[in-house]
């Protein structure tokens, strides 16, 4: 047996309590100061609501493009060789790396109405930066690189053999697609969709200053959050919070389940 | 491997080339053009104003503390679940995660709500003098929140796949729990444990959200990096405000390129 | 069917795999294309298959190209080296795929699928194994469900990539018996690709020897073994000893080994070796002998016997009846005398 299992065992459940569980349980007592009708009227008043559901609402159609997005880089990426390959596949990473309010500044200078691309969506009357459109760019930004990197290494690791049986037994390459190649990546597809949606639910610096944050147009939960600290309201600030931490550890059980499921259907779990 | 007819891949490629040059490489270059927009004079004297500095020196103390302290118990995490089997062993990797995929905001809120004014040890620490939230303390904690999993993450499959066998082979021949991770475990992780700091100074230098609740915002004084740049950016300061937006994208370059090395490095061990 | 492939070449970025390679095949034929890994034997297979096109050369089924027909539409049945299992298909969605991928006028009916399904899992031995996952189960029966799959098409002929290769030793000859007698009953024109000589030998009506993308030789197993057309047949068909010959007077001699027993076609007067097989060496204890006894080992009714001889750099290597060791009183050190019977010269 190798040393340390208490020691190392101890001091991560115990740093992990300091730093993580018991300011998480501290919300959720404050919430419970609130009783379940003091949380459920902060949440259902219109102004929550409306931050909720934009901010959901918008992270699932991020999502959902980045799911397109995202299969159709990382198939290009495993699938052909090409110049520039290497340069392609190191930016994916860089909504990983890149600070959130860097990104946030700069899509906003570059979707402004004076900006190059607001200017050119301005000609087909289309405003971008300051309306929800803004928000969802800068979603879409975030949550690339999830649904790129969780496929990837399925798509990797499909068996070149597998596509050319179904081609002998005389499948199209849109039915070994569809049959073949899509079931055996869909489990990650969705691990990467949750992933992406779970990061754009919670995001708050990439998206402040493109949004605009009109109350009831345009205010991100996490953003409600952070008006209702400052204006003292730790309440209703608490409350919100509990709601989207709620939506968060679902999403967190959710993808867990779609992993366990990815490595079932991979024939290794 | 290329199996799809060519007029699909070249559409394929160059479709994945304009995702990404939209969605990724035009902010990039809006950062740097932004920036430079003035000259290099402006772009020196940007960087070189007494409040920015302070808040690099902010953002490196910030780093240094949180990645130090995460590096330490992220080291430890990582041994406990890999070398050794115990019930609750997958539980304990979710709640290891769990900052991922809780809004930055929150993480931000959840000090406050412990250590604010009106936090549950709030009114304790006024007595004592002590202060954390809007001030240094706070901004560290919030950062340690939500860089936790960085090195954990990235250390745990690496010592799983290579097992256990080293240490106990090495506890056999008689050496104690220390020399057993530093002469032998240490040796065959350290890339991925340099990759796990890299990532979490990276989000420790950047993150914004969890640092803005807890900060206040005080000019030259806890104003971090990312802070900065927004009150210069709100200030339509914007050549400032994107001079320090570029140091912190070269800081994501750094970065990426390091991974890119490890990975190439790991290619060719 | 019978197919053709005439003249065929093929190049990966500049490693030439096959080098003008042409070979009939008959119709209901059992091939086997043996030859070591690299021979371009797998290379082959799959141009025949349609996975792989040719640099230059046709292939032909029924006298006609199909080199403009792709793998989807040239109906051959194909099994892959590692089985190529839909890993997220049960068998039963496996072997039906074929079926079920098909046009709408095409297709038969859901009723007449599972049917054909369940015909083919009968044959080949895994009824019960129908709703399994291919994860669950075993080398074997993972090929009897490849094999089913391949077959569920009706395919025009069947083609085997190393199919036996990854399977041990009891269930890799269950299995090629069963091939044989499937060959047998359909009379379905198969080619099998190994590079394992007993395998080819056992169940092959004929023998494709192929090596550094070159046929060497043609031929049903008995011809090319008793016949071996070239050394590196000679030598892949089974162990030879290479013995240098000196000539005189139109007859050939070695020194240390007497070879007065075989004759040689004109021909080959002249020729530098002769290889002579193990178990076509005689053997007796004789102290004027030139060889000795270095190593021997009883192998159940055979003995392995490495025999030193002046003037070789190898030990011969001789096998004989295990019975006939003991009683010839030959043990290591011994001094023996070397005859062969049998070889072939080049």
């Amino acid at each position: 047996m190798i040393p340390g299992f208490g020691l190392t065992l101890g001091l991560t459940l115990m740093w992990l309590s300091l730093i993580v569980l018991i300011p998480l349980s501290g919300l959720v007592l404050k919430a419970a100061t609130l009783g379940f009708s003091g949380f459920f009227d902060t949440i259902f008043t219109a102004r929550v609501l409306a931050s909720l559901k934009l901010s959901f609402g918008l992270s699932l159609i991020a999502a959902a493009i980045n799911l397109v997005l995202g299969l159709l880089i990382a198939w290009v990426l495993v699938r052909y060789e090409f110049p520039l390959r290497r340069i392609l596949s190191a930016m994916v990473d860089i909504p990983f790396a890149l600070p959130t309010a860097v990104a946030g500044i700069a899509l906003t200078s570059l979707y402004a109405p004076n900006g190059p691309l607001g200017f050119l969506f301005g000609l087909i009357g289309l405003k971008i930066a300051f309306t929800p459109l803004g928000i969802l760019v800068a979603l879409i930004f975030i949550g690339l690189p999830f649904v790129v990197r969780t496929v990837e290494p399925v798509l990797a690791d499909i068996d070149q053999a597998t596509e050319e049986a179904a081609a002998c037994l005389g499948a199209t390459r849109f039915a070994t697609f569809r049959r073949i190649i899509l079931p055996a990546i869909l489990p990650a597809l969705l691990t990467g969709f949750a992933l992406a949606f779970a990061r754009a639910v919670g995001e708050y610096g990439s998206v402040i200053f493109i949004a605009g944050n009109l109350p009831m147009v345009s205010e991100i939960a996490p953003l409600l959050i952070v008006i209702k600290l400052e204006e003292f309201e730790y309440e209703q600030a608490t409350a919100i919070a509990v709601a989207m931490l709620l939506a968060s550890l679902a999403l967190l059980f959710l993808i867990n389940v779609l992993q366990a499921w990815g490595r079932k259907r991979q024939g290794t779990g | 491997m290329n199996r799809d007819p060519l007029p699909i891949r070249i559409l394929l490629i160059a479709l994945a080339f304009l995702v990404m040059a939209l969605l990724i490489g035009l902010p990039l270059i809006t950062v740097f053009a932004q920036a430079l927009s003035k000259g290099w004079g402006e772009y020196v004297l940007a960087l070189l104003d007494k409040t920015t500095l302070s808040a690099i020196r902010l953002t490196l103390i910030t780093a240094l503390i949180s990645v130090t302290v995460n590096l330490v118990f992220g080291v430890m995490a990582a041994w406990a679940i890999a070398k050794y089997e115990f019930r609750g062993k997958s539980f304990l990797l979710t709640l290891i995660d769990l900052p991922f995929s809780v809004s930055p905001v929150i993480a931000g809120l959840v000090f406050v709500l412990m250590f604010g004014l009106q936090g549950w040890f709030g009114p304790a620490l006024q007595g004592t003098g002590i202060k954390i939230i809007f001030a240094l303390p706070g901004i560290v904690l919030a950062t340690m929140f939500v860089t936790f999993p960085f090195v954990a993450r990235e250390l745990i499959p690496l010592m799983q796949e290579q097992g256990t066998e080293d240490e106990e082979a090495a506890v056999s021949l008689g050496a104690s729990g220390f020399q057993t991770f530093f002469l032998v475990t240490l040796p065959n992780i350290k890339w991925g444990l340099v990759y796990g700091v890299l990532l979490c100074n990276a989000r420790a230098m950047g993150e914004f959200g969890a640092v803005s609740v807890v900060s206040g915002h005080i000019r030259g004084k806890t104003n971090t990096m990312p802070l900065h740049v927004e009150i210069l950016y709100n200030e339509y300061n914007f050549t400032a405000a994107f001079a320090v937006a570029s140091l912190l994208a070269l800081l994501a370059f750094v970065t990426l390129a390091a991974q890119s090395l490890l990975e190439w490095k790991k290619g060719h061990a | 069917m019978s197919i053709d492939a005439i003249d065929i070449t093929k190049d990966f970025d500049g490693f030439v795999a096959l080098k003008s390679v042409s070979l009939s095949v008959n119709r209901g034929e059992l091939l086997a294309l043996l030859g070591p890994s690299g021979s371009g034997k797998t290379t082959l297979l799959r141009i025949i298959a349609g996975l792989e096109w040719p640099d230059a050369g046709d292939v032909r089924i029924e006298g006609k190209s199909v080199l403009r027909v792709n793998a989807r539409e040239r109906g051959v049945g194909f099994v892959f080296q590692h089985y190529a299992l839909f890993r997220h298909m049960t068998v039963f969605d496996n072997v039906a795929f074929g079926l079920t991928v098909r046009t709408r006028h095409l297709r038969p009916s859901k009723a007449d699928i599972a049917k054909r399904v369940h015909e083919l899992l009968e044959l080949v031995q895994i009824e019960r194994l129908v709703k399994r996952y291919p994860s669950e189960l075993s080398g074997g029966q993972r090929q009897r469900v490849a094999l089913a799959r391949a077959l569920a098409i009706e395919p025009i002929v069947l083609l085997l990539d190393e199919p036996f290769g990854a399977l041990d030793a009891k269930v890799r000859k269950e299995l090629r018996r069963w091939l044989r007698r499937l060959n047998e009953e359909t009379g379905m024109t198969s080619i099998f690709v190994t590079h394992d000589q007993e395998e080819a030998m056992e169940i092959a009506d004929r023998v494709v020897v192929m090596s550094q993308g070159r046929i060497e030789q043609i031929g049903k197993p008995a011809e090319i073994y008793e016949n071996p057309a070239n050394p590196f047949v000679c030598e892949f068909l089974g162990s030879a000893n290479r013995i240098p010959l000196t000539w005189a007077d139109g007859k050939m001699a070695h020194p240390a080994i007497d070879l007065d027993a075989i004759t040689v076609r004109p021909a080959l007067v002249g020729a530098e070796n002769i290889y002579v097989r193990p178990h076509d060496i005689d053997m007796v204890k004789d102290a004027a002998g030139v060889g000795t006894v270095r190593f021997l080992s009883v192998v159940g009714p055979i003995a392995r016997v490495d025999v030193e001889v002046a003037g070789l750099e190898k030990p011969v290597e001789v096998d004989m009846p295990a019975h006939r060791l003991t009683r010839a009183g030959i043990e290591v050190g011994a001094p023996v005398r070397l005859t062969a019977v049998k070889g072939h010269v080049y």
